[in-house]
């Protein structure tokens, strides 16, 4: 498979983990809980934004081939 | 001051790469308030907004993203403008990127609470933005400062922290005709955000169109740059494991100490892990080849665009930092490919020297085979000779056994006296034919048995002389009696 696809996939489930997080954090019922939630939605954003930085110099990479 | 015109007082850029189609026309809808990128620019009748084609339909197609920018003067190729305001939002296309412009104008007399009032609105559009964009490649805000501006101040309106300041006469062929300066705050946040100043009379035309194309290069150079880094991490522990596996093998001893098949065995596994390493390797090369050839290029177009917009005969302090800095990555790019060749260089003379030893062991092993093979031949020869002796005795004792018992049974039969009245040497043809044939006949019929076909001449023929030796055993009792 090709990696920009793979990556471009990859990104999708880190925003699919994002959302669930999200609906995570408004349904837990108690502090501790939704902090936690908002700490994993967190990763998932610093996630996502290192896999678009990677995908974007890849793409730019491979654009001048 | 002013003259009861709005002037231009912040240029906030957003570059996205071409491919992000979706994110591009998202952020570009959020930003224009629902603006369609489609061409649906009908002014919204509460937000007061006018929008406008600079370029005809007939060259350009409207909102065509794969419209390709003016390579000749370097600037960006405008696809759609909308004013909303007293902010204006421009859509251009550059080699490999999109950028969205989004220019903020204020009537003012203080430049200073200008720049702050223009840097609040973009903080706050920018925080909204964010939430529903995530593709933004870099931004950078460019602030628009009267001729003759204090750079401390510029500085101080940014309100970030930069170690230097450094600036670049600007070409007056790129600003309007006019003596220009660009002012540029580097490294001054980490997350890919850059600040500049343009100072001059006319500093609004370079801003809009020059800036962009210069800070896409070094925004691609640095993404570029930095996810070499990051690689590079990863590339030189490979490396090393490759090159300990390496060291380790060229420095065993060149038989080991296992022979045989399973030495063999051993030693092409070694070949195999080699193989692969190798393959590692190459794929490390390619990459490293592929990011130093696109840094290459891009610091070539970089140092040709400051060499474009530089005032000549002046100073050019961002041109020679940013020039400095990317050849100090590409030197890192080159030193690294070459470190890979060398590594692949090594891993293949291992594979190398691993498979000679497979084929010293192989051609022992073969040696040994092909000894063996003769012994067993020199065995086999000699059995061979003494197995025919011993038919040719058996043969001998089998015709003299039979001679004997068919001349006494003859003598029997027809009485001895008329048996030595026949003339010796007939009976001794006739008994002798008789013996011979029986005795050859039966090596002829355990040959037939054994090869289980009745073809065999010499047993016919052995039978034939049996029946006519026996008939002329029975002819001549006849004629002596």
């Amino acid at each position: 498979m090709d990696v920009i696809k793979l990556m471009e996939e990859a990104i999708e489930d880190e925003r699919r983990a994002q959302e669930k997080y999200r609906q995570g954090t408004e349904a837990a019922e108690d502090p501790e809980t939704r902090s936690l939630f908002e700490q994993l939605a967190h990763m998932e954003v610093g996630h996502e934004r290192l896999l678009r930085e990677r995908l974007a110099a890849l793409k730019l990479i491979r654009g001048q081939q | 001051m002013p003259n009861g015109n709005p002037t231009l007082t912040v240029i906030h850029y957003y570059f996205l790469l071409k491919s992000d189609e979706e994110d591009l026309l998202q952020l570009w809808s959020a930003l224009t308030g629902g603006a369609s990128v489609e061409g649906s620019l009908a002014p919204s009748p509460d937000t007061n907004a006018t929008s406008s084609f600079l370029a005809s339909e007939e060259i350009f197609p409207a909102l065509d993203l794969t419209a390709a920018p003016d390579e000749v003067s370097g600037q960006c190729q405008l696809v759609q403008r909308v004013d909303i305001g007293e902010t204006g939002f421009c859509l251009s296309m550059l080699p490999e990127m999109a950028v969205v412009e989004v220019a903020y104008r204020k009537q003012h007399e203080d430049m200073y609470a200008a720049w702050h009032e223009a840097l609040e609105t973009l903080e706050r559009n920018r925080t909204q933005l964010f939430t529903e964009v995530s593709a933004v490649f870099g931004e950078t805000t460019a602030l628009i400062a009267p001729d003759g501006a204090d750079v401390s101040d510029i500085a101080a309106a940014v309100g970030g922290q930069s170690d230097r300041i450094l600036s670049t006469p600007l070409n007056p062929g790129v600003a309007g005709g006019e003596p220009a300066m660009l002012v540029h705050f580097p490294d001054m946040t980490k997350n890919n955000r850059d600040y500049y100043a343009v100072s001059g009379m006319d500093a609004e035309s370079f801003a809009a169109t020059g800036l962009p194309r210069l800070d896409s290069l070094i925004k691609k150079l640095s993404r570029t740059a930095h996810y070499f880094e990051e690689q590079r991490l990863t590339i030189a522990s490979e490396r090393g494991d490759v090159d300990r596996e390496v060291g380790a093998l060229l420095h065993r001893k060149i038989i080991s100490d296992a022979s045989g098949s399973a030495g063999t065995a051993t030693l092409e596994e070694q070949i195999a892990n080699l193989s692969r390493m190798f393959g590692l390797l190459a794929t490390d090369s390619l990459l490293v080849r592929r990011s130093s050839d696109s840094m290459s290029r891009d610091l070539k177009s970089l140092d040709r665009e400051f060499e474009r917009i530089g005032s000549p005969g002046q100073r050019d302090e961002i041109g020679a930092y940013y020039s400095r800095r990317f050849s100090l990555d590409l030197a890192e790019a080159h030193s690294e490919s070459r470190d890979l060749d060398f590594s692949r260089q090594s891993a293949q003379a291992a594979i190398e020297v691993v498979r000679t030893q497979v084929e010293i062991m192989r051609a022992g092993e073969e040696a040994a085979i092909q000894r063996q093979s003769q012994e067993i031949l020199s065995s086999s020869l000699v059995l061979q000779q003494e197995r025919l002796a011993l038919q040719v005795a058996a043969g001998f004792v089998e015709f003299v056994l039979v001679f004997y018992y068919v001349l006494k049974s003859w003598e029997g039969i027809v009485g001895t006296d008329l048996v030595e009245h026949m003339a010796p040497l007939l009976r001794l043809v006739v008994v002798g034919s008789f013996s011979g044939a029986a005795a050859v006949g039966t090596h002829f019929l355990a040959l037939t048995l054994q090869n289980q076909t009745w073809k065999s001449k010499g047993l016919w023929l052995s039978v034939a002389t049996l029946v006519l030796s026996l008939a002329a055993m029975v002819m001549l009792s006849i004629a002596y009696q």
